[in-house]
């Protein structure tokens, strides 16, 4: 089943990533064609294809995901209905930070990027930046129904219905708005499946990076950034 | 005492302004203007320069382990000692100014982002890099060895003034109110400065080097260099907190001062008037006055 | 001195292992006690720690350039060198680092190390923010150093040395002696150049996330930022265990440190969390107008 969607977006030739240059040693291309952006601007961008190395292995990676899991730094980017539903999380009564999560104001810098309910286009060009500009090993958590399978706005011109086809997420937190209590279930589930090593988001996105670039180009038309955010 | 530290301070000041002002007139050279905000990011196409800018601001901002701060340790012990304590905290005050205003040239220069013109400069020429690299090979061996510089001035300040208030025990340079060892805080510095180089490249990571646009834009891209570089109003809190002193009055008085120096140089240059008798003139008046001053012998 | 080089350099190394772990550990509490002041439960004490492991364990990382790279370092080992050069307990051998570099002043000039080599590769990142951080916290800085430089003097003078080890002598014998009681006004002076110095508010725009993103560090991550949050604690350290030397009498022995520091460090919180923001022209106002003062008044009551 989750091979069959990540083959299904290729057979649309007019979105499919349009690599240059030679493929490199692992048959992926080694640049990227940048073509949504004009010539003059190309030398302002890196073009380099991107990867993400896997975990290490046995008793390291363990403690590292115990680590990771004991400091979320989510991404103060409050996406749609859900940023209402995370102010509350900060406040006294249900304290995130008691389990070692804190708003961050960069990409650069957090781990987590809660999408807060229902993408539109126009934001989904800036969560696909934001993500890409995120340093691995990162997660997504998604709230709401709307992430799910288009919620309230299944029919709209405007959204979109699955956000797993455009950047992996692992933790959906069902509910419209799910209340703190259920944010803070959603996260501590996060926390164990981090534990668990089943976090991987990073590595399939890099793996998969042809059929999410092609997902994300069929349905946001100006693009006029780099293929790949670093 | 105020001799060794005046005489200390101007012989350094010497090599790192110079060094300083090298470096600035290969990039103004390369990029052909003088204007700083458009001038960008020059630090990878133009390194050296950059590095003997950055040595150069160490050290005049008097930051340990360089020759400024040596200059500065005994600026204020010679006005401790002297009982002016309030020049001693305005001299503070400068020393941090220094590095603000420094930091706005290096920033607008060399760092942050390169434009779409300069993206082909070559480095400095060569005989303008020589120079700089000369300076800098000094400022490093006095900050290494400050009693290279200091003795021969405190044995000519110590003929004039027997009392002198610095002392040397070895290495560390005393005076009634406390004690420097150069040749101890470079190396402090150095080796603690090694180790965490080693640490963090021992920790990176798959490092990716990437181009000047690919920062966080909170969400968007920047457009073009020119509105992302940071150069314009530079200290606008500065301005707005203590303006009120200068503004109008700086202008004016520089103002004052160019038109002093031009209407002073359009005096003297009516001494070439062009005409070979007024020249002759000079000569002959040249020679009486020398006359006059070697006295008849 | 008696030890020999090698084992000098361990001494060093133990020193600076305490002041760490202690520093970190005093991050922790200080949010704790924050939180519990908001009346919630708050993050554990050993966040910080594993906040560092987080960081030094991403797996990429993004790089501008050399000096982007070398900011961090250029802070850290300002941080650590800070440290090195004062001595942290009197008359222990193993904590008293390499004070024999050079006296007070020393110290005071190696603090702008770490800021300027933090502000070159905040400007290598070549973020517009990064720049206005660093020119902001800059101007903060020479702002709060006259009443800091101030009240200096003023201790210079009355301890006719500039010497870390006898100003911290001249204060035994009870705590009579302690520069608090015999100096007020430069104690007074210089407490509020530390609010300043640790940018808790009122002095924190320079960093503040709602201002700027996070200001000079906006393009720092991975294992950069561990350093960097190491260098949070070793820098705290050092700046805290300068102000117990010069004001507060100095320490005997480690926990008798460790306490004074971490009232010294408590009064900073006690502060910020009743005050909001300055903006950095109301607090360059601010430094040179009521502190200086007061440290000119220092000045001249123990001069005349």
């Amino acid at each position: 089943m989750s091979d069959m969607k990540f083959t299904r977006a290729l057979a649309d030739p007019d979105h499919a990533l349009k690599p240059a240059g030679r493929p490199g040693p692992l048959g992926k291309p080694l640049v990227l064609a940048n073509d949504g952006l004009p010539e003059e601007e190309k030398a302002w961008f890196c073009d380099a294809y991107p990867t993400a190395s896997g975990p290490y292995k046995g008793i390291l990676e363990n403690f590292l995901n115990w680590a990771r899991s004991k400091s979320l730094w989510i991404l103060g980017f409050g996406t749609g209905c859900g940023a209402i539903e995370l102010r509350p999380l900060m406040t006294s009564r249900f304290d995130m930070y008691r389990f070692g999560i804190q708003p961050r104001p960069t990409p650069r810098q957090s781990s987590v990027f809660v999408i807060g309910g229902y993408a539109s286009v126009k934001t989904l060009k800036r969560i696909v930046r934001s993500y890409e500009q995120m340093m691995g090993p990162k997660f997504v958590v998604a709230l709401g129904s709307c992430t799910i399978n288009g919620g309230m706005y299944w029919d709209s011109y405007n959204t979109i219905n699955a956000i797993e086809h455009y950047i992996p997420v692992d933790v959906y937190i069902a509910g419209c708005m799910p209340r703190p209590e259920a944010l803070l279930a959603g996260f501590k589930e996060l926390q164990r499946k981090i534990r668990r090593g089943e976090c991987e988001g990073a590595v399939k996105y890099a793996e998969n990076f042809e059929w999410y670039k092609a997902n994300q180009k069929k349905v946001i038309h100006d693009w006029n950034m780099p293929d790949y955010n670093y | 005492m105020g001799w060794t530290t005046a005489l200390y301070l101007a012989a350094t000041h010497f090599l790192y302004k110079g060094m300083m002002w090298l470096s600035v007139a290969g990039a103004s050279l390369r990029t052909g203007t003088r204007t700083m905000y458009l001038m960008g990011g020059l630090i990878k196409r133009m390194p050296l320069s950059f590095v003997s800018f950055l040595v150069g601001i160490i050290a005049l901002s008097g930051v340990p382990p360089l020759t400024g701060f040596g200059g500065k340790w005994l600026l204020y012990h010679s006005l401790i000692a002297k009982g002016w304590y309030f020049e001693a905290a305005a001299s503070f005050l400068a020393s941090g100014i220094a590095f603000l205003y420094l930091y706005r040239m290096i920033h607008s220069i060399f760092l942050g982002q390169p434009k779409d013109e300069h993206r082909t400069v070559k480095e400095a020429p060569f005989w303008l890099i020589v120079p700089q690299l000369l300076l800098l090979g000094a400022v490093i061996v006095f900050s290494v060895f400050p009693r290279l510089i200091l003795d021969p001035i405190m044995a000519l300040v110590g003929a004039r003034y027997p009392a002198a208030g610095f002392a040397f025990e070895g290495q560390t340079l005393v005076s009634s109110l406390g004690y420097w060892n150069g040749l101890l805080t470079i190396i402090v510095v150095v080796v603690v400065f090694v180790l965490c180089l080693v640490w963090m490249v021992a920790n990176l990571r798959k490092p990716r080097l990437v181009k000047q646009f690919n920062i966080v834009f909170a969400a968007e891209r920047p457009f073009r260099p020119e509105t992302t570089h940071f150069a314009f109003d530079f200290f606008a809190p500065y301005r707005r907190a203590l303006g009120f002193l200068v503004r109008g009055r700086s202008e004016r008085a520089w103002t004052a001062v160019a038109g002093l120096a031009t209407s002073v140089a359009g005096a003297i240059r009516r001494l070439y008037s062009g005409n070979g008798q007024t020249y002759a003139l000079h000569v002959v008046l040249y020679v009486g006055i020398l006359y006059l001053f070697l006295g008849v012998r | 001195m008696e030890p020999s080089i090698p084992l000098r350099i361990a001494y060093a190394f133990v020193s600076l292992a305490v002041i760490t772990v202690y520093g970190l550990l005093l991050i922790g509490s200080m949010a704790r006690i924050s939180a519990k002041v908001q009346g919630r439960v708050g993050q554990p004490v050993w966040q910080p720690f594993i906040d560092i492991i987080k960081s030094s364990g991403k797996r990429n990382s993004i790089s501008h350039g050399i000096m982007f790279w070398l900011g961090p370092v250029f802070r850290l080992a300002g941080g650590v060198g800070t440290y090195m050069f004062v001595p942290a307990v009197l008359g222990s051998v193993v904590f008293q680092n390499f004070s024999m570099s050079g006296d007070l002043l020393l110290v005071m000039y190696f603090i702008f190390f770490g800021q300027l080599g933090m502000a070159l590769g905040a400007s290598e990142g070549g973020h517009p923010y990064s720049a206005i951080g660093v020119s902001r916290g800059l101007a903060q800085m020479t702002a709060f150093e006259v009443p800091f430089a101030l009240s200096i003097i003023s201790i210079a003078v009355q301890y006719g040395t500039l010497d870390i080890t006898k100003i911290v002598m001249a204060q035994q014998g009870g705590w009579q002696h302690w520069t608090l009681f015999t100096n007020p006004l430069a104690v007074v002076a210089a407490m509020i150049a530390f609010l300043g110095m640790s940018m808790h508010n009122p002095f924190s725009v320079v960093i503040a996330p709602q201002e700027i993103p996070i200001g000079p560090p906006t393009e720092y991550q991975s294992n950069l930022l561990g350093m960097l949050q190491t260098n949070r604690a070793v820098f705290n350290g050092a700046k805290l265990v300068l102000y117990m030397n010069l004001f507060f009498g100095g320490a005997t022995n480690v926990p008798v440190m460790v306490v004074k520091t971490f009232l010294i460090y408590f009064i900073n919180i006690f502060v910020g969390q009743a005050f909001p923001r300055f903006r950095v022209d109301q607090s360059i106002r601010f430094f040179l107008g009521v502190p200086t003062l007061i440290g000119i008044a220092a000045v001249v009551f123990i001069a005349f």
